[in-house]
């Protein structure tokens, strides 16, 4: 009963809004509505629901998983990597920072330049957004590996190789899904930025379209749309980290905790 | 080939004397549609193909409407494969198309004369092959039950909706000017690309500067009532000049000579097709680019399609003078350095119908 609750509230919380913003839209009677109300954006998205559903959504769906997916090897790649050797750490630290910093706009003409009109720019955009989170949340993981069981470990003669495989990359693990569901909340975001640059398809070049024909109830559906799958991408990291974690989630722990996790 | 292009050219005469008489045209269609009976391919019969079987990319500047067209035509009725070219069409985004073309990773691209006319100020090697519009066909435009504009004297004092080029200026100074005015007390306010008409509908800015044949028609259609100043019925004050056209880069002119005139020719079959066929060549564009509003692209597809040749020889032809007035417009203006060589900018040698 508990839990039903629980899951029900985020649901009439969005539910209230999509009222009020129902209402505040249908009170704008001026012939130039600003912000549609959610029955014609509802009403755009299943007129042109063909089109989402067999090459836009995939499109972007493809563009981020894909780009995830390369996020989150290069993420613990480079946390492993910076874990390994603190002065390549201090050298490259800022240098993921900078990453972070360069408008797109500046960066798309080289990367068609590199990578041509394929989906090779998108997911290098997806990438770029989301490796980041990843790799910090994992290096901070590393780091607070309890030193006892360091110690332990060591006392009991473990190698260095033993002792990340099976002490440090473990404990860095909730801290690794914690950057993940950071990264997986930008990266939908990420790749309509990516199609911003050029794109025959997805999401992002749906928008861009709908804003060029003045179609603004169409311009809200990708809107929506990313919402949505932004947070069914989150709740897929939250089940995954379920399944991978369960020591983490072990009903000990979680009589220790206010909130047993994020779901 | 030579009797479906009679037979093509035939039924074009008919459809533009019957259209002729059926629509209530404004003077600017009634004009274009008595003297387009020069024939768009310029005679030509035959058409150039590639050397060997090419893949080429066109770049579009902006997302697909009616200025494109021929490309689309092209495309679906197959000309681009009779030229034994691939050609795939690229979409725009936050990437300068005269960038993309000049280093090659586009071999062609649809451009406008002021963004050509900057590039090759800034020696950015690339050259219009075609104009795909004879006349500007934009203007400045506000509510009618705002701001009713009669003659440029009427933008004094408004403001004007800015996406950011340095044309702007020197256009709205040129138009006040010839009407006795100062384009001082305008105020620009940068809205980027953003939606002007619920803008313009809240007063955040009076007046902008659009493309008649798609944003004109498209306020028609949403309900507003817009006062359009076109800008080729100012051609004392300010010049007229070709938006858009078709670039290629400089390597691709002098290395690849028979692809660029092979696709510069099925790019022409395109546009002298949807000429005659707007509606049809609405259909294809549709088809391509589904989520477009079917009604904005028919209508506009028709009001385009007598301005696409107008009373030029043939489609996609230019003239130096077109080139060196404009330069020469934006240097006086100070907009501009230096005057580009005109010549060098443009050629018609690909056309079909030879030079």
């Amino acid at each position: 009963m508990k839990s039903l609750y629980r899951a029900l509230l985020p649901v009439a919380v969005l539910l209230l809004t999509v009222v009020i913003w129902q209402v505040l839209a249908n009170a704008d009677t001026s012939h130039a509505r600003v912000i549609p109300p959610p029955s014609e954006v509802l009403e755009a998205l299943i007129r042109t629901r063909e089109t989402l559903l067999t090459r836009h959504i995939p499109q972007t769906m493809t563009e981020t998983l894909i780009g995830m997916a390369i996020a989150l090897a290069l993420g613990v790649l480079i946390a492993a990597l910076l874990d390994f050797s603190p002065l390549l750490k201090r050298a490259v630290y800022p240098l993921l920072v900078i990453s972070q910093t360069i408008p797109i706009v500046a960066l798309a003409p080289v990367l068609i330049l590199i990578f041509g009109f394929g989906i090779e720019p998108k997911v290098v955009v997806v990438v770029l957004f989301c490796f980041f989170p990843i790799a910090v949340a994992t290096i901070d993981g590393l780091t607070a590996t309890d030193p006892d069981l360091v110690a332990l470990l060591r006392a009991m003669g473990a190698s260095r190789q033993q002792i990340w495989r099976k002490v440090r990359m473990p404990s860095a693990l909730p801290s690794l899904f914690s950057g993940l569901r950071i990264a997986a909340t930008y990266s939908v975001t990420g790749a309509i930025f990516g199609e911003y640059v050029t794109s025959q398809y997805g999401l992002g070049q749906y928008l861009r379209s709908a804003f060029s024909s003045g179609n603004v109830a169409q311009a809200f559906v990708p809107i929506v749309l990313t919402s949505l799958l932004s947070i069914g991408l989150v709740a897929l990291v939250a089940l995954a980290e379920r399944l991978a974690l369960p020591w983490f989630y072990t009903t000990a722990r979680e009589a220790h905790w206010e909130e047993p996790g994020i779901y | 080939m030579k009797n479906w292009l009679i037979l093509i050219l035939a039924a074009g005469l008919l459809l533009i004397g019957a259209a002729g008489q059926a629509q209530a045209v404004g003077p600017l269609q009634a004009q274009a549609t008595a003297a387009a009976t020069a024939d768009p391919l310029g005679g030509a019969t035959s058409f150039a193909k590639a050397d060997k079987a090419t893949s080429v990319n066109v770049m579009l500047d902006y997302t697909p409407n009616t200025n494109h067209l021929g490309i689309y035509v092209a495309q679906a009725m197959g000309f681009y494969k009779d030229a034994n070219l691939t050609v795939a069409i690229q979409q725009p985004g936050d990437v300068q198309v005269e960038q993309i073309v000049a280093t090659g990773k586009a071999q062609f691209g649809v451009s406008y004369e002021e963004q050509a006319t900057y590039s090759r100020a800034s020696n950015v090697p690339i050259v219009s092959v075609a104009a795909i519009i004879q006349h500007n066909t934009s203007g400045f435009a506000a509510l009618h039950d705002k701001h009713p504009l009669k003659s440029p004297a009427d933008l004094v004092g408004l403001k004007y909706g800015s996406f950011g080029s340095p044309i702007e200026k020197p256009m709205l100074d040129a138009l006040t000017r010839c009407a006795g005015k100062s384009a001082e007390t305008i105020q620009f306010i940068d809205i980027g690309f953003t939606e002007p008409l619920p803008l313009m509908d809240k007063d955040r800015i009076d007046f902008v500067w659009l493309f008649y044949g798609w944003d004109g028609i498209r306020a028609a259609q949403q309900g507003y009532k817009l006062d359009f100043l076109m800008l080729k019925d100012y051609t004392n004050c300010v010049p007229d000049y070709y938006t858009p056209l078709l670039i290629t880069n400089e390597d691709m002119i002098k290395n690849q000579p028979d692809v660029v005139r092979a696709f510069v020719q099925a790019t022409a079959r395109g546009y002298a097709y949807a000429i005659q066929h707007p509606d049809e060549a609405a259909d294809m564009l549709l088809k391509a680019a589904p989520d477009l509003d079917p009604k904005l692209v028919k209508e506009s597809a028709v009001w385009l399609a007598p301005q696409f040749q107008a009373e030029a020889p043939r489609w996609g032809e230019q003239r130096a003078e077109i080139w060196q007035g404009f330069s020469e417009f934006m240097v006086k203006n100070g907009a501009l350095k230096t005057n580009i060589d005109a010549q060098a900018a443009f050629t018609n040698e690909f056309l079909p119908g030879g030079k």
